[in-house]
């Protein structure tokens, strides 16, 4: 039996064969029309409407709704002047905040007030029972779209010409929409009006099987054999072993992250995109700081510029920086959700690079120190993270004092591979460029092969079914 | 607009990736058919194609597998032994002209069905199911841990005993049973069952006659094997949905659970809906608890269960349980 709303359940995540299928249609096509713009543009809003729409009919109307109020927000302020300019611009950012706030925080505020609410009668009780559906990608093209009112404000000469179709596609854009990169308008604006080349296919096949790999066989791989069991019973193990789960879910949300990152990075490559870097080789950092200026870089700078910065960034003095700092990273916490864990968890953050910036320097730890000690932080912040809530946190913190358990796991093996995790990281920055430079000479029949033994290999030791990306629930 | 000379370099990429896709799915057409049917509930009938494309071992395997399945089917809705038909089109005439279930005499227990189950300290449980045994086992398992009984969980999501070919329950049982010795089965399955079934080429639709058979031979192929290896059973029937799909067909399920498993007095029923539901009916996202405090039962998407109606329920199964 068919409910009259039920969408043909074809579902285009980026790693069904579905969507393997669409994008092979779609990359003909999009060829096809090389030397007309405008027709590869409509080519990919269509694409992208329906790989939304495959997700949940449903939320192609939000997003529909979504970008024709941006478009028209974004063209009153351009053809306004003065006091009506600003007008438009802090009713369009309300707007957006509402929008984001409502949808992304009301399930969990809801279900936090529910103890007090369900003896009430009127609307507490239609609130309780009030669902709404949050859509996938929320965050990330409402970050987009709060960039390009600010762009229009400015002024910017990306504004200049705006039309419908360029707005759509630069919300809805199917390889960023689930999670990012989120772009400015200052970069994708400009590729979807010029030309597009198509230059160096190698790279972009050669980011999808990297992808691929991060994400079927390694994140798969450490999630179901130590960090869910380790999270879901974390007193019946050893506090090494707990520990070794931390810096296990560490490398899993990296795995999992950059390899969506490189999967839709690979997909915007084969089109003639060019999307920015969302991660530097993190676990390379030597200091909080430094970290996330290599971890989710799209997010981070979108902090620095429309968080940090206009509540004073570094113009007021050193406390008043450390304050900005502070909220900016405790805001980055609560951007990935309504839970005391995740404020903890960007708190932290924020108090870590607070303390960095005030540390004296001649107390700094060795330079040799550094990255383990930043590293040891991170997998510690992580673990409120990847808690449920804060009492899972506290509780596995609190598992992880209990040294006295015998050993489960091999943890020699685990201390091994996560020795192995570094050396590959200290290799990869050393020879990304010079392996991207010999991808681009291989010869078609090298192309062929290489990428089906990636896939066999990813079907063959990845979980049954599709997985999930972590980043796609924020 | 066009021009081939622009093209022939997407041209190459085109055919890299149409390659890459034929090969992958040439060499993996088993892992693609289980998707299909899995995902999309449409089978497509590779046994045609085998001698084509060179059949692989695990191909093999898979029709035999299917074969068994098709020997089973005869053996036991038909029970007319005897010499194989011409076609398997014409098993599924038969299937579907067999008397309607309901028609049949009611299966009476000779019995009440056990509402106390021992548990001993060298006993061996086993977890099996989908997603909802993996929100609960870890909490039961809990209380396990504490007693110092050993488990082994081996729920995993989007399974069900409606497509065997993507993960076979049945199969599964069996062998942990031989290697491991199991003496406990707690069984929490079906909200991945909701759904018609292919059987050797046809689609069953749910709820038929056919249907249901097929479905209840493999509850009970679960409990007899589990007899066989002197494992005790304890099944745990689905809660209320809050699911346009699983609203109706979850009773159906369930039904289908007591008339298969009231023949075998040990085992252990016990309802989901005796704790997740004010009235044992009415699907309740939130329930009061002993002390008036509200708590969240179930999750966002009316199927799985909150953390709190995990271990409502947990406790519900454990006060059936005696440890010893």
């Amino acid at each position: 039996m068919a409910h009259p709303l039920e969408f043909p359940t074809v579902r285009f995540m980026y790693l069904s064969p579905e969507f393997a299928l669409g994008f092979f249609v779609l990359f003909a096509l999009y060829w096809f029309f090389e030397a007309h713009v405008g027709a590869q543009n409509r080519l990919l809003l269509l694409f992208s409407g329906l790989f939304y729409a495959s997700l949940d009919v449903h939320l192609l109307a939000y997003l529909l709704v979504f970008s024709l109020s941006v478009y028209g927000v974004a063209q009153r302020i351009r053809h306004s002047q003065g006091a009506a300019r600003r007008a438009w611009l802090v009713a369009g950012l309300g707007c957006l905040v509402a929008y984001l706030g409502s949808l992304k925080y009301y399930l969990p505020l809801r279900d936090l007030l529910a103890p007090y609410l369900a003896g009430s009668s009127g609307w507490a009780v239609s609130l309780l029972s009030l669902e709404l559906l949050v859509p996938v990608g929320v965050s990330f093209y409402t970050f987009q779209a709060v960039a390009l009112l600010l762009a229009c404000y400015r002024d910017d000469p990306v504004c200049h010409d705006l039309t419908l179709t360029e707005t759509g596609l630069y919300l809805a854009f199917f390889p960023t929409v689930v999670a990012g990169p989120i772009c400015r308008p200052q970069f994708l604006l400009p590729q979807l009006r010029l030309p597009r080349l198509f230059t160096a296919p190698q790279q972009g096949l050669g980011l999808i099987a990297r992808g691929l790999f991060k994400k079927l066989v390694v994140a798969q791989w450490l999630a179901s054999t130590w960090v869910d069991p380790l999270f879901a019973n974390p007193t019946d193990f050893n506090g090494l072993e707990l520990a070794l789960g931390a810096a296990a879910y560490a490398v899993q949300i990296y795995a999992d992250f950059s390899g969506l990152t490189d999967l839709v990075m690979g997909i915007a490559w084969l089109l003639g995109f060019r999307l920015a870097e969302n991660f530097n080789l993190p676990y390379l950092a030597r200091s909080p700081q430094e970290f996330w200026r290599r971890w989710h870089v799209s997010l981070s700078s979108w902090i620095r510029d429309f968080i940090y910065i206009p509540l004073g960034g570094s113009r007021h003095g050193l406390w008043r920086t450390q304050f900005n700092l502070l909220a900016a990273m405790v805001f980055s916490g609560l951007w990935h959700g309504a839970g005391w864990n995740y404020l903890v968890w960007g708190a932290l953050h924020g108090l870590a690079c607070v303390l960095a910036n005030v540390w004296p320097p001649r107390l700094l730890p060795p330079s040799l120190l550094r990255l383990p000690l930043t590293f040891i932080f991170v997998s510690f912040a992580w673990i409120f993270f990847r808690a449920a809530d804060l009492d899972q946190a506290l509780a596995y913190l609190s598992a992880m004092g209990d040294w006295t358990k015998p050993f489960t796991y091999n943890v020699l093996g685990g201390m091994l591979l996560l020795g192995g995790f570094f050396a590959v990281q200290q290799l990869a920055a050393r020879l990304q460029e010079p392996i991207r430079a010999k991808l681009t000479q291989l010869a078609w029949p090298a192309q062929v092969a290489g990428l089906t033994l990636i896939a066999w290999v990813c079907i063959e030791l990845g979980p049954s079914g599709i997985p999930a990306f972590i980043y796609s629930r924020y | 607009m066009f021009s081939f000379f622009s093209f022939r370099r997407p041209l190459g990429t085109l055919l890299v990736l149409g390659a890459m896709m034929v090969l992958v799915g040439w060499l993996k057409l088993a892992a693609l058919a289980n998707y299909l049917e899995q995902r999309h509930h449409v089978f497509v009938d590779t046994s045609e194609l085998a001698p084509v494309l060179n059949l692989s071992p695990q191909w093999a395997d898979w029709l035999a597998r299917n074969d068994a399945y098709w020997v089973d089917v005869q053996n036991t809705v038909f029970s007319s032994g005897g010499t194989l038909p011409a076609s398997r089109g014409a098993i599924l005439s038969e299937a579907q002209a067999a008397p309607n279930a309901s028609s049949l005499p009611a299966v009476a227990a000779t019995e009440p069905m056990r509402d106390l189950l021992d548990i001993k300290a060298d006993d061996q449980v086993l977890f099996c199911g989908d997603s909802l045994m993996q929100g609960l086992a870890p909490i039961m398992a809990t209380q396990l841990r504490h007693r110092k009984i050993a488990f082994r969980n081996l729920s995993r999501q989007s399974t069900g005993l409606a497509y065997p070919n993507y993960f076979d329950w049945p199969k599964t049982i069996h062998e942990e049973l031989e290697a491991h010795h199991a003496s406990v089965l707690i069984i929490f399955i079906g909200a991945n069952d909701a759904w018609d079934l292919m059987q050797h080429g046809k689609m069953l639709a749910f709820d038929s006659a056919p249907w249901r058979e097929v479905y209840r031979q493999r509850v009970e192929s679960i409990v007899t094997m589990a007899q066989e290896a002197k494992a005790r059973v304890i099944w745990v029937s689905l809660p209320p949905m809050d699911n346009k799909r699983l609203v109706a067909r979850a009773p159906v399920l369930n039904e289908l659970y007591r008339q298969a498993l009231s023949p075998h007095p040990e085992v252990l029923l016990i309802a989901a809906s005796q704790v997740l539901t004010e009235d044992g009916v009415t699907f309740a996202r939130y329930k009061k608890n002993s002390e008036g405090v509200v708590q969240l039962l179930r999750a966002d998407d009316g199927i799985h269960l909150a953390p709190a109606g995990n271990r409502l329920l947990s406790e519900l199964i454990l006060k059936h349980v005696k440890f010893i």
